[in-house]
């Protein structure tokens, strides 16, 4: 999607303030964004009163149509919507400094404050200031708690608790940056098992356990994602996370299933994924087919994708877009301005092709971590193969073999605050999260 | 004149010289031939001396190669957040 995407000269004659003005009057709200971007990027500043009238437009188009506009045009608006804006953009160009002096700017009590903080926390975070960045987390989850009290909107408290949970999420993670597993293991253990960013949390608690030394625990949440619940989740982290607790127990029999399995899984998938990249890599249909494969119930793994690109914030932002232009295209048709239908027709394809670009990205992204994961794997069977060769040299004969036990309560350390169940093959929802192996270390002392 | 002596000296000489000039080209190429093959039995050999390695096989000792492949542990989740930023809107 592009300001210049639209021819908007033959539109009108008045200028492309009245003219955002008046088609805003009369409900023809992306037509009217698409004039008002005209008018900013063509004018060197912007009136206050403008910039009123471009956060209510906002509100009411969503702030995807106004994301290609350039970071000095989107600074030209003195509104908290174009400031968020310019703000996430800074902090994906890694100018975290600017990013957090823009954001600062957003009032407390405005609805975007929450998810600024965040921003400006990621900025910290992303620019190894995990301190600073665990302030603006910790401000955020008070200004989200805040205002999704005050919300009656029930869409907008989801909004706010969503913001709530990714600092909660963030907090954790700085203090896993920090090597504070422990205390990263409570912020995380925060997160409502309801919220959909519960899975994605499963396997960073995993990591925390391992740096703890817990592998019993990593190994319970990293085969939690097994369960028919979580099975849309793609997650090929979980396998390494499985074969290295597996690993830190000597158990290299165990972990050279996992990784066997894996190859055998992933191989076909990891195919199937190249093949949809190269056959729609041409074509724009690649939203249409992923649509349609998405209500497949046999094409489980190609669901599953579809389902992971769906939960994306943007994705689901560009489709709510895509909606708003069709109706207004129709509205137009109706009334008979063909110029503007011409220019929505241009942005209906352009925002079209933004989709496919999203949904190929998630695809490459979903291969790289295939790959990323069968490397380390094999690195992880090699280490496995040196480590049986260690013990055939260094070791002892001894005459009794350690008898192998798969399961005690003895192996598992369990807090006040962590609850312990074990995983006798069969999934409980209630208990997902607090499985726990209690496997001996087959390692020889 | 030269007396009969000096003629006889002079013929002396001349003949001398000839004979020396024909022997010297008349000399035939050598061409040398080496042995194409020869076979050494290196068990009938016999050779004086003290033996001062060991009887038995042995093996020299060293130190053993471990291979050692790095694996990742994960120290942040950066990639994570980048990624949630990019499509959080």
């Amino acid at each position: 999607m592009s300001i210049y995407c639209c021819n908007l000269s033959a539109v009108t004659k008045d200028s492309f303030e009245e003219s955002s003005l008046k088609l805003y009057r009369q409900q023809f709200v992306i037509s009217s964004a698409l004039l008002a971007k005209k008018h900013i990027a063509n004018q060197s500043t912007v009136s206050q009163q403008y910039a009123y009238f471009l956060e209510d437009l906002s509100a009411q188009t969503g702030t995807e149509i106004f994301y290609d506009l350039k970071i000095p045009d989107l600074l030209k608006v003195h509104s908290p919507t174009f400031q968020l804006i310019a703000g996430k953009k800074l902090i994906e160009y890694a100018d975290a400094i600017s990013a957090v002096k823009i954001l600062a700017k957003i009032p407390l009590t405005h609805k975007y404050r929450a998810e600024a903080l965040l921003y400006s926390g990621v900025g910290m975070l992303l620019s190894q200031k995990v301190q600073e960045a665990d302030k603006f987390f910790f401000e955020c989850t008070i200004v989200a708690d805040d205002l999704a009290r005050k919300e009656k909107n029930e869409l907008s408290k989801r909004y706010y608790k969503i913001i709530e949970d990714r600092c909660v999420i963030n907090r954790a993670r700085s203090q896993y940056q920090l090597g504070q597993y422990e205390n990263a293991l409570v912020h995380y253990q925060q997160i409502d098992k309801r919220s959909f960013l519960w899975p994605y949390t499963l396997s960073e608690m995993a990591w925390s356990h391992l740096k703890l030394g817990n592998s019993n625990r990593a190994l319970g949440l990293a085969v939690t994602y097994k369960s028919p619940l979580l099975e849309s989740y793609f997650t090929p982290e979980s396998e390494l996370l499985m074969a290295l607790a597996y690993k830190e127990k000597c158990l290299w029999k165990d972990a050279d299933v996992v990784i066997q399995n894996f190859y055998n899984k992933v191989k076909p998938q990891s195919d199937r994924i190249l093949q949809m990249i190269t056959k729609l890599d041409a074509s724009n249909s690649l939203f249409d087919e992923i649509r349609r494969r998405e209500n497949l119930a046999q094409d489980s793994f190609i669901r599953s994708i579809a389902t992971q690109i769906s939960k994306k914030v943007k994705y689901n932002f560009a489709i709510i877009l895509q909606e708003k232009i069709i109706k207004e295209i129709e509205k137009t048709t109706k009334s008979k301005l063909n110029h503007l239908t011409e220019a929505l027709e241009q942005l209906k394809h352009s925002n079209l092709l933004h989709i496919n670009q999203m949904i190929k990205e998630s695809l490459v992204t979903h291969l790289n971590k295939i790959n990323k994961t069968s490397l380390e794997l094999f690195n992880v069977s090699i280490e496995i193969l040196a480590d049986q060769r260690d013990i055939e040299y260094t070791s002892k004969p001894t005459t009794e073999a350690k008898k192998r036990s798969r399961g005690s309560n003895k192996n598992i350390p369990v807090k006040m605050t962590e609850y312990f169940y074990t995983f006798d093959g069969a999934f409980w929802a209630d208990e997902l999260g607090d499985y726990s192996f209690g496997l001996a270390s087959q390692c020889q002392q | 004149m030269p007396t009969i002596g000096e003629k006889m000296k002079f013929l002396i000489c001349g003949m001398f010289f000839i004979s020396y000039s024909n022997a010297s080209f008349s000399k035939e190429k050598i061409s040398y031939e080496y042995k194409q093959y020869e076979r050494f039995d290196l068990g009938n050999l016999e050779v004086d001396g003290q033996v001062i390695a060991p009887g038995d096989i042995s093996v020299r000792q060293r130190a053993r190669n471990r291979i050692k492949r790095e694996i990742r542990q994960r120290e942040d989740f950066l990639d994570l957040i980048k990624d949630e930023v990019k499509y959080q809107r």
